[in-house]
């Protein structure tokens, strides 16, 4: 609104013109109607504004929520990207950029030696794969890395350099634009595999959450 | 849907009346703005310096600290043990490690936290729900440790498969509601090493591990513990344990970090 101004300015002794009028009030209309932006208001006045009840809940963010505790979900031991269970969240959005993180504890079984390389982790929006969320190198290469003295037994066996394996947290996160409609993001996982086993070494998750945070912008 | 003022056509008077009664719509409109009448980004970037404090309750702020700390010489066993799932309270004091957990930290941590990575809100804490009060409807919870060492320690038993030494680490947070600190289960996270022990003798195995949880404290966390939608949150923590471990294992953690976000915002 900050460069909405009357295009007719009333002269004295003139008649008032009554289109002049009309246009006059439109303009400013038409600014109140999604034109209002950050010069039309005063600096600090941002939280007083947020306080009052009358304004809308969404007015800044929105957010939509997956809670996943005590729950367990599995990854397939499969080729290429696998859902994590049922780890997802569909929401309309009218456009703009929305945080997702994903939390959880991951379970590929460490006892695998040589078998299970370890496993890449990402978000997926919309069905493809977001590569600034992504948790590893992204090299499916599967030469282990070597455990240091053999007199000293590591205590985590990380085996593969690009992927992870054993119990551990996992926490990844992305920003994304998306443009307005329906979408759908969900935490993917894609097993580095070794030469000898292509199937039946499933991973898990526990506890957890997906959040989905829109942000007006 | 915007505001459709009542224009003057040709004919109509153009008296004092007339003029007032427009003007007062436009005074109705101007004071009862709608979110459609925003543009875009009008209350994420240039009245705030991240894009999440634009939606913070005038009332709250966002809470961080970031201490540098290390457990060199602290012992963990055999004072504190894992004992179960979704336990409450816990040791309250950096550096005294009982029980089934404790809080992270340490008393020689220097910063502003005194040592734990502990967050207090200001004044009576926050009602989560924007129908409560505080116009907060959730607290994004973002932690993260750094794990430098551990030892085993003394040969342990020989774990059964499916049991080897654990960290675990977890957020809870403490309502006016009650006298202890309540786990958020869902935020509960360890990391396990392969069914080998190392004596006590060898090299420590060196790490370099971060522990990251991300957890969004909503009302159904208060209503699940029992307490009223009217009751306060009032700070924040996080809880360290070890689980299955030997006689003398050592954990080494160094940094750590706490952040707590209130967010002005609508749950879908």
């Amino acid at each position: 609104m900050s460069w909405a101004w009357p295009a007719h300015k009333p002269v004295a002794g003139l008649l008032l013109d009554n289109e002049e009028w009309n246009d006059n009030v439109t303009r400013f209309v038409q600014e109140t109607d999604g034109g209002l932006n950050e010069h039309n208001f005063v600096s600090g006045t941002v939280a007083s504004l947020l306080a009052l009840d009358k304004t809308e809940d969404d007015l800044a963010l929105r957010f939509w929520h997956q809670r996943l505790s005590g729950s367990s979900q599995e990854f397939k031991y499969i080729t290429g990207w696998t859902p994590i269970g049922s780890v997802s969240r569909t929401f309309d959005s009218d456009g703009g950029q929305v945080l997702v993180i994903w939390s959880a504890n991951i379970h590929i079984d460490p006892y695998l030696d040589d078998k299970v390389a370890g496993a890449h982790f990402a978000l997926e929006l919309d069905g493809v794969v977001q590569p600034s969320s992504l948790a590893g190198s992204g090299d499916m290469g599967n030469e282990f890395v070597g455990d240091g003295d053999a007199s000293v037994l590591a205590a985590f066996r990380w085996k593969a350099g690009p992927g992870r394996r054993g119990y551990f947290p996992m926490t990844i996160q992305g920003i994304f634009d998306i443009p307005p409609g329906r979408h759908t993001v969900r935490p993917v996982a894609r097993f580095i595999h070794s030469s000898t086993v292509t199937s039946g070494y499933n991973g898990t998750t526990f506890n957890g959450e997906l959040i989905v945070l829109h942000l007006w912008s | 849907m915007a505001w459709e003022p009542d224009f003057y056509d040709d004919g109509d008077a153009a008296d004092a009346g007339g003029l007032n009664a427009r003007l007062n719509d436009l005074r109705v409109w101007v004071n009862d703005l709608t979110r459609a009448g925003l543009r875009r980004g009008t209350f994420n970037r240039f009245h705030a310096a991240q894009v999440l404090k634009a939606s913070v309750n005038p009332l709250s702020k966002a809470y961080s600290g970031n201490v540098d700390m290390v457990y060199n010489t602290t012992t963990f066993n055999p004072s504190m043990t894992f004992a179960a799932a979704g336990a409450n309270g816990g040791s309250d004091t950096a550096g005294v490690f009982v029980g089934d957990r404790s809080v992270v930290g340490h008393p020689s941590c220097p910063g502003y936290l005194g040592g734990k990575c502990e967050l207090t809100f200001d004044g009576a804490g926050y009602r989560l729900g924007m129908t409560n009060g505080d116009r907060v409807a959730a607290i994004l919870l973002m932690f993260n440790v750094q794990t430098l060492f551990i030892n085993e320690g003394a040969p342990a038993p020989a774990p059964p498969p499916g049991q080897v030494l654990r960290v675990f680490f977890c957020l809870q947070f403490k309502s006016n509601a009650a006298a202890d600190w309540r786990t958020i289960d869902r935020t509960e996270r360890y990391y396990g090493h392969d069914a080998h022990a190392i004596s006590r003798a060898a090299a420590t195995e060196k790490l370099d591990f971060d522990t990251s949880i991300g957890c969004l404290l909503v009302p159904q966390d208060m209503t699940d513990e029992g307490f009223a939608n009217t009751n306060f949150v009032t700070g924040v923590r996080a809880m360290v344990s070890l689980v299955d471990h030997g006689t003398d294992a050592v954990l080494t953690l160094r940094r750590f970090n706490l952040s707590a976000w209130p967010l002005h915002a609508k749950e879908m």
